[in-house]
C-alpha cells in the first residue's frame, strides 16, 4: 500500500494553496441539515398536528418526517453551496471555528432538557 | 460443546426482532472499531504526521457505510421499540427518564454520525494527499471524524445501556 512517508509538518516545499470553498461548503451544509433537524424536532414538540403531518411511517411516528427534514436539507444546501463556493478560497479558519459553534449548538439542540424547555417556552407553558 | 451445539436463538433471543437487531448492533460495532482506527489516523493527519494517508481515506468511507447501514437498521428496529408492549412502553410506565432523555438524546445524537464521517470522507477523497500540506484543511478533515467518533460512542453506550434494561 503506497504511503505518505514524509513529516509533512516540516516541509517547506511551496505548494499551490488549495481552495477552500468546497470544504466550506461541505461543513455548513452537514450544519445546516443538522439543525434542520433541530428546530423540526423542536417544532414538532410544539404542535401534535405538524407531529402528526410528519409520521410518514406508522412505526417510527414523526421520526420518519424528522429524518426526511434532516436529508433533504443537508443535501440540497449542499448542492447550492458547493456550486455557489466550489471556486472560492475563504478564510477556513474563521468559517470552521463558526462551525464548531454552530455544532455545539446543533448537539445542544438535541438534548431533551433542552430541546423540550425551548417548545415549551415557545408555547407559552 | 454446549455453546456449539446451543440453538441459535439462544444467542439472538426469540423475539421476533432478534435478527434486526443483531445486524444493528454488529453494524454499530463494525462502526465502531472502523471509526476508531480512523480517529487516530485523523490525529496524526491533524498534527501533520501521517503515514497511512490512503488507510485512512478508506477508513472514513467504510465509516460513513457504516454508520448509514446502522442507521437504517436502528430505524427498521425503532419500530420495535415503539411497538405496544414493546421497551418505550415500559420505560414510560417504569422509567421514563430513560426513554425521555437517553433514548430520544440517543435516536438523535446517531443521526450526527452519517455527516461527521460523510464530510471526513468527502474532504480527505476530494482533496487527496495534498490536503496533508494545509494546515487548515487538514484540521476541517480531520475533526468531523473525532465529532462522529464521540457521537457514535455516546449513541453507542447509551443503546448498549437500554438494550440491557429492556430489549426488543
Amino acid at each position: 500500500m503506497a504511503t505518505v512517508s514524509k513529516v509533512f509538518k516540516d516541509d517547506t516545499t511551496v505548494r499551490r494553496k488549495l481552495p477552500t470553498g468546497a470544504a466550506v461548503a461541505a461543513l455548513l451544509a452537514a450544519l445546516v441539515g443538522l439543525l434542520t433537524l433541530a428546530v423540526v424536532n423542536i417544532y414538532s414538540d410544539m404542535s401534535a398536528s405538524f407531529s402528526k403531518a410528519i409520521t410518514l411511517n406508522a412505526g417510527i411516528g414523526p421520526y420518519s418526517g424528522k429524518e426526511v427534514f434532516w436529508l433533504s436539507a443537508w443535501f440540497v444546501s449542499w448542492v447550492v453551496l458547493h456550486f455557489a463556493l466550489r471556486r472560492k478560497d475563504l478564510n477556513l479558519h474563521k468559517w470552521f471555528g463558526a462551525w464548531l459553534v454552530g455544532m455545539a449548538v446543533a448537539t445542544l439542540l438535541m438534548y431533551p432538557p433542552v430541546f423540550e424547555f425551548i417548545a415549551d417556552t415557545l408555547k407559552g407553558g | 460443546m454446549t455453546a456449539a451445539t446451543a440453538p441459535v436463538s439462544d444467542l439472538l433471543g426469540d423475539s421476533g426482532w432478534s435478527v434486526i437487531s443483531v445486524f444493528h448492533g454488529l453494524g454499530a460495532t463494525a462502526f465502531l472499531l472502523g471509526a476508531t482506527i480512523a480517529v487516530y489516523l485523523a490525529w496524526r493527519l491533524y498534527i501533520g504526521e501521517i503515514k497511512a494517508f490512503k488507510d485512512l481515506k478508506w477508513l472514513a468511507a467504510f465509516s460513513t457505510l457504516m454508520s448509514a447501514v446502522t442507521i437504517a437498521f436502528g430505524n427498521w428496529i425503532y419500530i420495535g421499540y415503539r411497538a405496544a408492549g414493546g421497551p418505550r412502553a415500559y420505560f414510560l410506565a417504569n422509567m421514563p427518564a430513560i426513554h425521555q432523555v437517553f433514548f430520544e438524546f440517543k435516536e438523535f445524537i446517531a443521526l450526527f454520525t452519517l455527516p461527521m464521517m460523510f464530510v471526513g470522507a468527502f474532504l480527505l477523497w476530494k482533496y487527496g494527499e495534498e490536503i496533508v500540506h494545509d494546515k487548515e484543511l487538514r484540521a476541517a478533515a480531520s475533526l468531523p471524524i473525532l465529532l462522529g467518533w464521540v457521537y457514535l460512542v455516546l449513541a453507542y453506550v447509551l443503546g448498549a445501556a437500554i438494550t440491557k434494561l429492556a430489549g426488543v
